[in-house]
């Protein structure tokens, strides 16, 4: 994987000045979400979005993780002194007016640190309006960090992001609660495409004969439903397709950890009928821990590592990757 | 047969390799305690999974058989520098032929994978006595299978394994 890379991606000390987009586009919204607390989440987050502010693009993240949030902490910035809870509390403000810059040049945060207790789940207008506003920043890219769970919450910013990306950890836990993520996101998403196609009475007829029609997984019921009425299950799969997330096996220690990721696509492929990327794994790697500890970001303490190169690869191929704009 | 294919996650135009490699990945990714699959399906599930997967690979390997001796495959025909042998058959030899098809000496993947000579040579021969115990063996076959740029050499080394398995209880 890692060793193939050339070793002539230092990232020099002075970044390259903003480049102006060529199109005033939207900018492109990454989600990082896959269910389980510790799996990295948040660490890989802020480090993507390092690599592209390096690389001289006006990033912002947006600090999701309410209750929990700390990629301030893991960029360098103790004390942001505006948040997400300044968006609600103050009237007249504007997501762009709480975007803090970061000791990171082209870094902008957006916390969600001392959010509001009863904010840890926003009303669905508050989730709306920082997803409108969201859409219209002036920036290339924007990073989610979701947090742990699968809360509605959680599941909406990650069906809006132009790239979803799960993480997770070669543990049955971490498996378990992608799993439940990714079923989570998947059921929302089909709830929503039930209901802009009128299906819901096809789709309660074959769910009532679930045994009857062997229904076991998602990809059952779509099939289920094409054999009824094709058209309107080709329009059903069409609405599921932009569901596409891409995975990351962190903190891998074996040879044969290398081996989940390969299987847990063809396993979506199986059970829900989606197609997972695989990215890559990333091996489990004490700088990056040590640059938790160190409060910097492990792509510019460590830009050399293990977890930075690796990461570093897997952050590019997905930003060269094209994305559906709006 | 095209739900067979689909059974076992390959394209209809398959060749009997690519059949065997996908029943054995797929049997790996369905055995009891498999940590990508084991919270997605109840033990009945499980189990009428694997009956499919068994049906599928003996319908396909007894159908392809029959196929394989009119047209040609499409492994046959793209693979032109691999070594015409069946991993199946024999992983041990099939490693051993395409190093030699890239005109690699054992000391190179030595250097490449820091596996010692020796255990190269005890791969190559399949002198199972002589290997480490599996945990480890599939590290090494996945590693040399890389070094050797083997498009899957997770499936490589579950062959390899598999050959392991029934070496010992022959024995």
């Amino acid at each position: 994987m890692h060793h193939s890379l050339p070793l002539t991606t230092e990232t020099t000390p002075s970044a390259p000045l903003p480049t102006p987009s060529v199109t005033a586009a939207t900018p492109r919204i990454w989600a990082v979400g896959g269910g389980k607390g510790g799996v990295g989440k948040s660490v890989i987050t802020a480090n993507m979005a390092v690599v592209l502010a390096r690389e001289g693009k006006r990033c912002v993240i947006l600090d999701a993780d309410l209750g929990g949030a700390n990629i301030h902490t893991l960029v360098g910035l103790p004390n942001p002194k505006t948040t997400l809870s300044d968006l609600f509390s103050r009237r007249g403000m504007k997501l762009e007016d709480i975007m803090v810059p970061t000791p990171v040049p082209n870094l902008q945060l957006i916390s969600g640190s001392r959010a509001l207790m009863e904010m840890a789940n926003p009303k669905h207008v508050q989730k709306e309006k920082i997803i409108r506003q969201l859409f219209s920043l002036d920036v290339d890219h924007i990073f989610i960090d979701l947090g742990a769970g699968s809360a509605f919450n959680a599941l909406d910013f990650f069906l809006a992001a132009d790239t979803q990306v799960m993480v997770v950890v070669p543990t049955p836990t971490s498996v378990e609660n992608a799993y439940h993520f990714l079923k989570a996101v998947y059921y929302r998403k089909l709830k929503k495409a039930i209901q802009t196609l009128g299906a819901q009475r096809l789709v309660d007829r074959a769910m009532g004969e679930k045994m009857l029609r062997g229904i076991r997984s998602p990809r059952d019921l779509i099939a289920s439903i094409s054999r009824e009425n094709p058209p309107l299950g080709a329009s059903l799969a069409a609405e599921m397709s932009p569901l596409a997330p891409a995975l990351i096996v962190n903190q891998i220690r074996t040879e044969e950890e290398m081996d989940l990721g390969p299987q847990m696509k063809i396993a979506c492929r199986d059970f829900f009928g989606l197609e997972v990327e695989f990215l890559g794994c990333i091996r489990n790697d004490d700088r990056a821990y040590n640059a938790v500890r160190m409060k910097r970001p492990a792509m510019e303490a460590y830009p050399q590592s293990s977890f930075s190169l690796a990461l570093r690869e897997i952050t590019r191929k997905l930003a060269a990757a094209p994305f559906g704009g709006r | 047969m095209e739900r067979h294919f689909q059974t076992l996650g390959i394209p209809p135009d398959a060749g009997i390799l690519e059949v065997k490699r996908a029943y054995l990945r797929m049997k790996n990714l369905y055995a009891e305690g498999s940590l990508a699959t084991y919270t997605l399906l109840d033990d009945e599930e499980r189990r009428s999974k694997i009956e499919a997967i068994e049906e599928a690979y003996q319908a396909l390997s007894h159908g392809l058989a029959q196929r394989s001796l009119s047209p040609p495959f499409r492994e046959e025909q793209e693979g032109a520098g691999h070594p015409p042998l069946d991993p199946a058959d024999s992983p041990g030899l099939f490693l051993k032929r395409l190093r030699e098809s890239q005109g690699l000496p054992r000391s190179e993947i030595a250097s490449r994978t820091k596996i010692s000579t020796t255990t190269i040579d005890c791969i190559e021969k399949e002198r199972f006595n002589h290997l480490p115990a599996p945990v480890y063996l599939r590290g090494f076959i996945h590693e040399y299978a890389r070094a050797l740029g083997y498009p899957d050499p997770a499936g490589l080394a579950s062959l390899f394994l598999e050959r392991f398995r029934q070496q010992s209880s022959d024995t």
